[in-house]
């Protein structure tokens, strides 16, 4: 009798763990096919939650499959569920934060799979949303991952939202130049640059008077894979084109004001053959 | 250079088989077709703003382009400066490959035309205009013709094209005199002439200050001199300045002595005509 229990027991859990083993090639190998059929279809990120969606909603019916076999009575362990969930729930409220979050951005989709984001000071590509924590790979080739909770709270900028960007470039000319010719050598640059986009046209902002220049802002549309190329390429165009317009891009300047009562500093300048230097300043009589 | 082509067939002693020039006011020379390369033997081009040679090697193509405009020639290291603006691919093919073939292309984006004066089609009017776009060159190898790269004979300009900067396309930019008239249109060896006949069918004044001219579906033909020509766009505003309806129709100038020399990159569906084409003409 004790024999044929035993026998009974090793074939149930034999059966369990057959049924574990077969739900989990049959879970890999249909959320793989979902990949497959779906791939072109829907976008990354809805194709990769539909696929763990179904990789694991298959390995809890082949679970409690499982269970069933190894006589286990479900309504109880449901029960038990019930009970035993309420005390995880308090017990890890940060991961059910973290897992309604999740929730909330699957809706919003702020971003997806692919996208470039920021927030706060890391900048990086989405390389996976899951229910807990996204996953990003920085450009310095860093995993980070970063709570959902977080991300419901931050701010996140996406970078990748838009097919095009502007790029504001902060330019400082001499208080001597004439603002409308800036204006046109500027133009110019952006016009010969074949990244820069026609339109939207580029934008000229007047920013104000600075302690040294005069501060202007260009900016400038472009493609958004050639965001960095617009950068480098129109920075150094700009300066090139100054250069040859003979408009000076001022550096601080510091102006000695003795004030109205003292009398100015006397500066003498002379040369002096035996110096290497070829000029020295002298100190006036009066020093 | 715009507009100018040189022919030149290297050989492996270095002669010069071949050497034509053609310029704006000058009638266009046929470049295209097909050509048979020895070992070692160079075929170079140079047509628009850009220049390249394609060399038969042992088992692969090597191609090498670059533009024009950015050679140096008043320096004295110039061979190096210009080497290093170069860009060199290999196509590593099967010995039986000695055939080349090139053709003419358009853009691998739509093409937006800013007349150079804006154009304002009365109530119930209509108009046809000769649009010109800069010409892509392909370059296919074998008698299979399998694809080996195209490229513009400019650098085309980028735009953005659409009600906002988050709705619209990504195009390329073009200039255009908007011609009503193909006498005036200049024989331009690097651009294809699109026909475009506009319909006003509103009752309210249309302004043209921009065309888009979705350049990949339509196909390019040669005439008998040698110009390059597109189907004909019919564009008719019903009503709504930001839908067009759009159909391709061939014109008189695509007579049965044309020759048709590249199909359209992407196939025009039907049901994606409204679509593709809602922004079509931009209204100021």
């Amino acid at each position: 009798m004790l024999d044929w229990l035993s026998f009974a027991v090793v074939v149930s859990v034999a059966r369990a763990v057959l049924l574990v083993v077969v739900g989990l090639g049959v879970a890999r190998v249909v959320s793989q096919l979902l990949v497959r059929v779906l791939k072109e279809k829907i976008q990354a990120h809805t194709l990769l939650l539909a696929q763990k969606a179904v990789y694991y909603g298959l390995l809890v019916l082949f679970g409690v499959g499982a269970l069933r076999e190894l006589g286990f009575n479900l309504t109880v362990l449901l029960g038990a569920a019930g009970v035993a969930s309420v005390a995880i729930g308090f017990a890890s409220q940060t991961s059910a934060s973290n897992l309604i979050s999740g929730l909330f951005l699957l809706f919003e989709e702020p971003f997806e799979v692919g996208d470039i984001i920021k927030i706060g000071d890391t900048l990086g590509e989405v390389i996976s949303v899951d229910l807990l924590s996204v996953k990003l790979r920085t450009f310095d080739n860093l995993f980070v991952r970063i709570p959902n909770e977080t991300l419901i709270k931050s701010e996140v900028t996406t970078l990748t939202k838009f097919p095009i960007r502007r790029v504001d470039l902060r330019v400082g000319v001499a208080y001597k130049e004439d603002i409308a010719r800036v204006r046109e050598v500027l133009q110019a640059v952006a016009e010969r640059n074949p990244f820069c986009l026609d339109e939207p046209e580029p934008l000229f902002i007047f920013l104000g008077f600075g302690d040294s220049s005069i501060d202007l802002q260009f900016s400038v549309w472009a493609k958004r894979e050639n965001f960095l190329d617009v950068k480098n390429t129109v920075q150094e165009e700009i300066k090139i084109a100054f250069d040859q317009q003979g408009i000076e891009i001022p550096f601080p300047h510091r102006t000695l004001y003795a004030g109205s009562v003292t009398e100015p500093i006397p500066v003498q300048l002379s040369m002096s053959p035996a110096s290497s230097t070829s000029s020295v300043v002298e100190r006036g009589a009066s020093d | 250079m715009r507009g100018v082509v040189f022919m030149m067939r290297l050989q492996d002693d270095g002669k010069t088989t071949q050497l034509v020039s053609v310029g704006r006011d000058v009638p266009a020379v046929k470049w295209w077709g097909d050509v048979k390369l020895a070992l070692g033997e160079t075929l170079q081009k140079t047509l628009g703003e850009v220049g390249f040679y394609v060399q038969r090697q042992e088992r692969e193509w090597l191609i090498s382009r670059w533009m024009e405009t950015d050679l140096c020639v008043d320096r004295k290291s110039t061979r190096e400066k210009n080497a290093a603006k170069r860009e060199d691919v290999r196509f590593v093919i099967s010995s039986a490959d000695t055939t080349l073939s090139l053709s003419p292309a358009l853009a691998d984006r739509s093409v937006v035309s800013r007349p150079v004066v804006p154009v304002t089609l009365l109530p119930r009017a209509s108009g046809d205009f000769y649009v010109s776009t800069p010409l892509w060159i392909s370059i296919t190898s074998g008698t299979r013709k399998i694809k080996l790269m195209d490229f513009p004979t400019i650098r085309p300009s980028d735009t953005w094209f659409g009600p906002n900067t988050r709705m619209g396309e990504l195009c390329y930019m073009s200039r255009t005199d908007a011609f009503a008239s193909l006498d005036c249109l200049p024989v331009q060896a690097d651009r294809v002439i699109t026909p475009v006949r506009i319909i006003n069918e509103s009752n309210e004044s249309l302004n043209v200050s921009h065309i888009k001219l979705a350049v990949p579906h339509l196909s390019v033909f040669s005439d008998t001199k040698m110009r390059l020509w597109t189907e004909r766009a019919v564009l008719v505003n019903k009503g709504d300045t930001s839908l067009f309806e759009f159909r391709v129709d061939k014109t008189e100038h695509l007579t049965d002595a044309c020759e048709r020399l590249s199909e359209p990159r992407v196939p025009l569906r039907r049901n994606r005509l409204t679509q593709t084409w809602s922004f079509l003409i931009g209204s100021s």
